[in-house]
């Protein structure tokens, strides 16, 4: 997705005189990529099955999250806005080559220079979930009405879905769904940043590579996992659950690719 | 040696003079698709509305868009399969036409076609339904006394012969997206609170609608794919009617047979539910007669197949919950919308 000249022009110092680690009066282009894993599997939806926890196997259909507020930190400290919102959803990655290319959002007009890092908020921003999918035109990643509960005013900022085998024996009869989204006292919104050397020329692009382990959202160690024979689905109701998949998801499951 | 034909005269009469339409629907039904090469005119409009209700467009003029489309059961039928001219059985079930002009999916069940405008070439020439040619419906309406002028108040040509199917799936594809719903007691009741929900309203809606604060157990959860204004998110989904060894075995491929991606065998379009009550029988096939029916299928949690949606799970279902529910799925009834006299046949 290309993202419009969101950025105002107002934010560089193109002035003379300036350190190396200005940005410049030039563009280039970033792309940010995410692969997914289910630990260091690639994450493969429908056709892969993973192994685990207490014997159990699983097997996804989904997994989507919303990203807000996406900003590059240049080294001058300054911030620049890739994108407002994205939609980061691994539904169509069905294959293991899909898999390898990834998720990519592509940004043009970004200012040339060095950068060291990258944030974003894992969720839907306070300002944006005060609207809803009628807000936005067809294609845009806030428009799809299946991301959104009308009851709650919220969109569901992240979705989990697939089948589990409770017992291994091949049978994946476990009909697993996980949607989180934003409740009054509830708020699940976080800002992340990562490290990351990054540099931008003038009609370059440049990538942004980072992975998300889906493993570590929902099962970061072998005490602490969602027991899905305890507990096939949430829908932001049961804080045991919903916490674990959002600290995970903010904390734990995505990083700069090596 | 052959005389020289006096030339025919092949000037069209009458006025271009556009009107431009607005459509009027309400915010939360979103932005309205409308190509920028297809602006609503009221001459436009009429003009779809004519070649929707006219047999002309058939081999034996016998056959209308309506035949199949009829504004009383929200521009479907109440057929399993529909017939078509030649008696046949079509291959699936008569879709209602209603807030197509915010389908950003593709029409059809298995969302083949990605416009109304290329939507309504296929009817035409299909077998199992009109039958007939548009080089032969071009001519049919090339000659006719009425369809000329119409065509030049609509689209400003001057000459019969600039009279093709271009311009005719235009019409009606224009009067097509001015087929808004949005004026059902769903409307009135939980989109516009113009008056409270009865008792039974309510408890169908909560069973309907997922409230996330107060659900732990198993849920009919019908707004995971039927939620928001539309009643539908448009996307294709397995909602688990059909059990199959191997996604290669479902009887109609749907969604798979468009794009050729196994894991989408059996997936279908998620239909808005507006006028439901109105559009019986229900699903791809018209498998089932009733609303109870369905509810009955849903409630049983689909068969495990591959690639069901995980929505789909059992929930327990008391006789008062699917009359709830009923209750609750007639509420998207809008007979404002199907007794709505710029919407009927023209030529009655
Ligand atoms: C013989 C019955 C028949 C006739 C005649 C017919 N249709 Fe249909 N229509 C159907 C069936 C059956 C489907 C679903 C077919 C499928 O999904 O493959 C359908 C689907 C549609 C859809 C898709 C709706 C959606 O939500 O995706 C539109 C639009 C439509 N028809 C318009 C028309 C127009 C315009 C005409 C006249 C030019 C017409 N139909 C003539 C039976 C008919
Ligand atoms: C997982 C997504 C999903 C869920 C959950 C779901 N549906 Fe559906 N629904 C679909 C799909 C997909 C179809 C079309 C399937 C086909 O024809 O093959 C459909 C079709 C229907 C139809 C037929 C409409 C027509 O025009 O033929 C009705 C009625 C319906 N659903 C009602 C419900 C109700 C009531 C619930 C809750 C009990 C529900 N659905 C839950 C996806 C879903």
């Amino acid at each position: 997705m290309i993202a419009l000249l969101g950025l105002s022009l107002t934010f560089f110092s193109a002035d003379c005189g300036g350190s190396e680690d200005d940005l410049v009066d030039e563009f280039g282009e970033v792309e940010l990529n995410f692969q997914g894993f289910f630990g260091a599997d690639p994450l493969v939806m429908l056709a892969n099955e993973y192994d685990y926890e207490a014997g159990m196997d699983v097997r996804f259909q989904l997994f989507q999250f919303y990203v807000s507020e996406i900003n590059l930190i240049a080294k001058s400290g300054e911030k620049v806005r890739l994108g407002e919102i994205e939609l980061v959803n691994f539904e169509n990655i069905q294959s293991e080559d899909a898999a390898s290319k990834g998720l990519s959002f592509s940004y043009s007009n970004i200012p040339a220079g060095e950068y060291r890092a990258i944030e974003m908020g894992i969720g839907v921003s306070g300002d944006l979930n005060e609207k809803a999918p009628a807000d936005y035109p067809v294609g845009h990643p806030l428009a799809f009405q299946g991301n959104y509960w009308s009851g709650l005013s919220s969109y569901i900022f992240t979705k989990i879905e697939g089948n589990a085998d409770l017992n291994g024996d091949g049978d994946f009869t476990e009909k697993l769904t996980f949607h989180i989204g934003e409740k009054e006292d509830v708020p699940l919104y976080q800002t992340i940043s990562l490290d990351y050397e990054l540099s931008v020329s003038k009609d370059q692009s440049s990538v942004l590579p980072l992975s998300v382990d889906l493993k570590q959202v929902i099962s970061p160690s072998s005490t602490n996992f969602l027991d899905f024979r305890e507990v096939s689905q949430d829908h932001t109701n049961q804080a045991s659950v919903y916490t674990l998949i959002v600290d995970n998801l903010q904390k734990n499951a995505i990083r700069v690719r090596q | 040696m052959e005389k020289p034909q006096p030339p025919v005269d092949e000037t069209i009469s009458g006025v271009y003079d556009p009107t431009p339409f607005t459509l009027v629907a309400p915010q939360y039904l979103g932005q309205a698709i409308i190509p920028e090469d297809n602006p609503l005119t009221e001459e436009g409009i009429e003009l779809g509305r004519r070649l929707f209700f006219d047999p002309i467009l058939s081999v034996d003029s016998t056959q209308s868009c309506s035949s199949c489309h009829d504004p009383a059961a929200s521009f479907s039928d109440n057929r399993q399969f529909s017939i078509g001219v030649n008696g046949d059985k079509g291959l699936r079930n008569a879709m209602p036409l209603v807030n197509l002009a915010f389908n950003p999916n593709g029409f059809f069940w298995d969302g083949r076609r990605a416009s109304l405008e290329e939507q309504a070439l296929d009817p035409i020439e299909d077998h199992l339904e009109m039958a007939d040619t548009w080089e032969n419906v071009e001519r049919k309406l090339r000659r006719h006394p009425d369809y000329p002028q119409r065509f030049k108040a609509a689209f400003g040509i001057e000459q019969k012969p600039e009279i093709t199917r271009d311009l005719a799936v235009k019409a009606i594809a224009q009067f097509e997206r001015t087929l808004v719903s949005a004026n059902a007691e769903f409307d009135k009741v939980f989109l516009r609170a113009e008056r409270f929900p009865t008792d039974a309203e309510q408890r169908g809606k909560l069973l309907f609608f997922f409230e996330p604060s107060d659900i732990f157990d198993d849920h009919p959860g019908c707004s995971h794919c039927h939620g928001g204004q539309h009643l539908t998110d448009f996307s294709f989904r397995n909602n688990g009617l059909d059990d199959v060894e191997e996604l290669e075995n479902f009887e109609d491929l749907g969604r798979g047979g468009v794009n050729n991606n196994r894991f989408d065998n059996g997936k279908f379009r998620v239909p808005s539910l507006r006028n439901v009550e109105l559009t019986a029988p229900y699903m791809h096939d018209g498998r089932f007669e009733t609303l109870e029916e369905v509810l009955d299928h849903y409630a049983s949690g689909g068969h495990g197949v591959l690639n069901e949606d995980a929505n789909i799970r059992t929930f327990p279902l008391t006789e008062q919950q699917k009359l709830d529910l009923v209750v609750f799925l007639k509420t998207f009834t809008d007979t404002s919308f199907t007794q709505n006299p710029a919407f009927q046949n023209p030529f009655k």
